[in-house]
């Protein structure tokens, strides 16, 4: 390997581009298939086009699951605690929504991380698990995010949701252009469980918008007692 | 490309031709009925083209969708095991039934008590993050109303067989049917979870005379849109430290370019389909 490494570093070069690009498409691209299995591709349906259920005290009505637990696969159990061992990075975790603007709610501190409660959960079947959080604030300075462009790919994440520990290990680390990112593809309800994590980076242009890059972190889930 | 999809329609009118009701795939060109049984006190069959569509159906259930090929239907219900030549209690013929379409077809009495079957196309088009659809859908033998979310209205003066239809902040509201103009109750609280990405269909049926007004709740997921974005940072001191990404920026560069290069390729192939198809 070390014999590789000398003499066909400009090959490694390139094959690592090559993967970064094919990362970077897999980011960029709206929800198609591509060979990371980063996303799981169309449709995002749920497969359940239309459900009835008693509203309230509605009788007579045939009475199913109300939309809330619709999904059998979806433990209740939210994310709460987000963990980085290599990083030392240990940060609560908060459930948020979306702003007045449409974009994903964050924690007002650089010290929180969001987790972005309309998307998959930790236990669930499928889909992204997405947590962002900044990664700096104006009153705060940098915040424990900005250490995760140093994550490198194997490196293990931990999810505490309720008694769970869910572990994760990192697949990519990709910083890409706020106007190119592929958001569906980041909040994809779909394809294999994993985490998403997001955060800033690149240039900060206060009259444009502040950062003008997002840094996303893929991780797959491990099975459980890994 | 209107012309591609022209030709698949026509194809698929072509198939529908020899398939009536067969059980179809789920190809893109069929539409999406479900059927709502809004008639009190009587439990019937329907048939569609004399072909039974439901049977044993009691008041008050509604069907999972059917995938239908697209076409004209003639849509009879009659008291059940009285079979396709039984006596009609309600009739509607020539109803269309549009490519792609999802489509709840209502038994209902209209507001005189009269039974009359209402197609209502359900909008299955994107819902912004963070917000649910609610419809609502006036089917009972009752004058006009308002319905209340947490004592405020939300939809006003619906009469006998509209809907009214609006986009709001995903969550539970107790919702509330009035005499419009009026604080009268006549249907709920109840509560409803308004789930986010969700279209949630209300249906108001029954008869204010009879006494029987009642809830019917059809839902019809995948709809949610992702985020406008992940504004990351607030301050601006981390731009400054080593990211790592340093000397890769030309990498992001490439992969944007290879990104958009497969994206025009694939474009390219790509037959357009109309956003309610992802609701599938």
């Amino acid at each position: 390997m070390r014999h590789l490494r000398t003499t066909t570093g400009r090959a490694v070069t390139i094959a690592v581009a090559a993967l970064s690009g094919a990362l970077l498409t897999a980011l960029l691209l709206p929800d198609r298939t591509p060979s990371d299995g980063f996303t799981a591709g169309r449709p995002e349906a749920t497969g359940l086009p239309g459900e009835v259920l008693a509203a309230g005290q509605a009788e007579g009505s045939t009475t199913r699951q109300p939309p809330t637990t619709r999904r059998p696969d979806s433990p209740t159990a939210v994310p709460r605690l987000l963990t980085i061992p290599r990083l030392g990075l240990r940060m609560p975790v908060l459930a948020r929504g979306v702003d007045d603007r449409g974009a994903m709610a964050l924690p007002d501190s650089g010290s929180r991380v969001g987790w972005y409660r309309f998307g998959s959960r930790p236990l669930d079947r499928s889909g992204a698990t997405v947590l962002a959080g900044h990664v700096d604030t104006r009153a705060e300075g940098a915040g424990p995010l900005a250490g995760l462009a140093a994550l490198r790919v194997g490196d293990l994440i931990e999810v505490r949701a309720g008694r769970r520990a869910v572990t994760y290990a990192t697949t990519s680390v990709t910083r890409v252009s706020k106007a190119l990112i592929d958001l569906p593809a980041v909040f994809s309800r779909v394809g294999p469980a994993r985490l998403h994590l997001v955060t800033c980076g690149g240039a900060y242009l206060p009259e444009d918008g502040g950062y003008q890059d997002n840094v996303v972190v893929v991780a797959q889930r491990l099975p459980s007692g890994s | 490309m209107k012309n591609i999809i022209r030709t698949i329609v026509a194809a698929a009118a072509l198939t529908g031709a020899s398939l009536a009701l067969a059980p179809a795939a789920h190809a893109a060109q069929d539409a999406h009925v479900s059927v709502l049984h809004a008639v009190p006190g009587v439990t019937v069959d329907v048939y569609a083209n004399g072909n039974a569509l439901v049977t044993d159906f009691k008041p008050g259930t509604l069907t999972d969708p059917m995938a239908v090929p697209a076409g004209d239907y003639d849509l009879k219900v009659v008291a059940a095991g009285d079979g396709a030549d039984g006596k009609a209690l309600i009739e509607a013929n020539g109803v269309g039934v549009p490519a792609g379409a999802n489509i709840t077809v209502v038994a209902h009495l209209d507001a005189s008590g009269k039974p009359v079957l209402t197609p209502y196309v359900n909008d299955t088009s994107a819902i912004a993050a963070g917000q649910a659809r609610l419809t609502v859908r006036h089917d009972a033998a009752a004058p006009a109303v308002d319905v209340r979310a947490g004592g405020d209205p939300v939809f006003t003066d619906l009469v006998n067989p509209k809907e009214d239809s609006a986009d709001i902040p995903a969550g539970t509201v107790s919702a509330d049917v009035v005499l419009a103009g009026t604080d009268q109750v006549v249907i709920g609280p109840a509560d409803l979870q308004l789930a986010e990405g969700v279209h949630t269909i209300v249906y108001a049926w029954g008869s204010a005379a009879d006494d029987n007004l009642k809830l019917a709740v059809q839902t019809i997921s995948g709809m949610h849109s992702a985020p406008s974005g992940v504004p990351g940072g607030t301050g601006g001191q981390a731009a400054g430290e080593a990211d790592g990404f340093a000397s890769s920026g030309w990498m992001v560069l490439a992969g944007g370019l290879l990104a958009a290069l497969l994206a025009g390729l694939l474009t390219s192939r790509m037959i357009p389909r109309p956003a309610r198809s992802r609701n599938r």
